[in-house]
């Protein structure tokens, strides 16, 4: 448990209400930390980011991908809205959080606070 | 150097339906002993579904993360192959993933006309009917 407390980002423990809490990824960089987030056939537009004091809520839905006149035949894919809350640690900057969608997959981009980043100190 | 993986367990398999007579779908290979081996191999299989409408099958398979040039496409005879690599450098980690399913399609399709198309995560196979097969429709009467 004291693990999870360290770490710079927590997910909340699990998804209610039918919503679907996509598969990521966390890397942490000096002076960044870069969360992949798996969004199959969610497009741009229907993705919602929202920032509520440190909690950073992805809702994204992914069922529109396909016309209507295209009939079952089989399926392994469900219809799902995704549901993602991650709470930023303090030491992120919350002002300068990027998101970059590509091919399915989104890159948030989450910069370390000026005040924690390695930085030089000089010998006088 | 932190990498934090999360997998969320609904994606596997779920049982496999009575599917149309066109199709015969490959099974995951190694689906059944995933969760007592470890293969080694980080191959995914990813969710396939089957669509039809009036003039053309559609293979739709959910692939997030890959460039188009990563993925691949091909006929095998009667065999529609979907596979896919990428290499990527997290946390100064590199990694390969990988996946691959495959379909059998009837005789009743034009494979010299199969197109396919990636976008958002999702490739989409179109493999049109062919002309004998578009009219094979029948309509009930009162």
């Amino acid at each position: 448990m004291n693990e999870l407390a360290n770490q710079p980002l927590k997910s909340e423990k699990n998804n209610s209400q039918g919503y679907y809490r996509p598969h990521y990824q966390i890397e942490e960089r000096e002076d960044e930390t870069v969360v992949w987030v798996e969004l199959p056939g969610v497009a741009k537009d229907d993705l919602n980011l929202t920032l509520e004091k440190r909690d950073l809520i992805l809702v994204a839905e992914a069922s529109n991908h396909r016309p209507e006149s295209w009939k079952v035949l089989h399926r392994e894919s469900v219809d799902r809205t995704y549901r993602l809350r991650l709470h930023l640690g303090n030491y992120l900057d919350c002002e300068a959080i990027k998101a970059d969608m590509q091919n399915g997959v989104l890159a948030l981009t989450l910069p370390k606070a000026e005040a924690v980043k390695p930085r030089k100190i000089k010998i006088s | 150097m932190k990498l934090v993986k999360y997998r969320n367990p609904m994606r596997k398999f779920d049982l496999r339906s009575d599917f149309d007579r066109f199709f015969d779908l490959s099974p995951p290979s190694f689906s059944r002993f995933g969760s007592i081996f470890d293969w080694g191999t980080q191959s995914e299989q990813p969710a396939l579904d089957l669509y039809v409408d009036e003039s053309n099958y559609y293979i739709q398979a959910e692939i997030p993360g890959y460039d188009r040039k990563e993925i691949e496409v091909q006929l095998e005879r009667d065999r529609l192959v979907l596979k896919g690599s990428r290499k990527s450098t997290k946390a100064g980690v590199e990694s390969e993933a990988t996946f691959h399913r495959s379909v059998t399609l009837s005789e009743n399709v034009k494979a010299n006309a199969i197109g396919a198309r990636y976008k958002n995560g999702i490739l989409t196979v179109t493999v049109p009917k062919t002309e004998a097969e578009k009219a094979r429709r029948i309509d009930i009467k009162n």
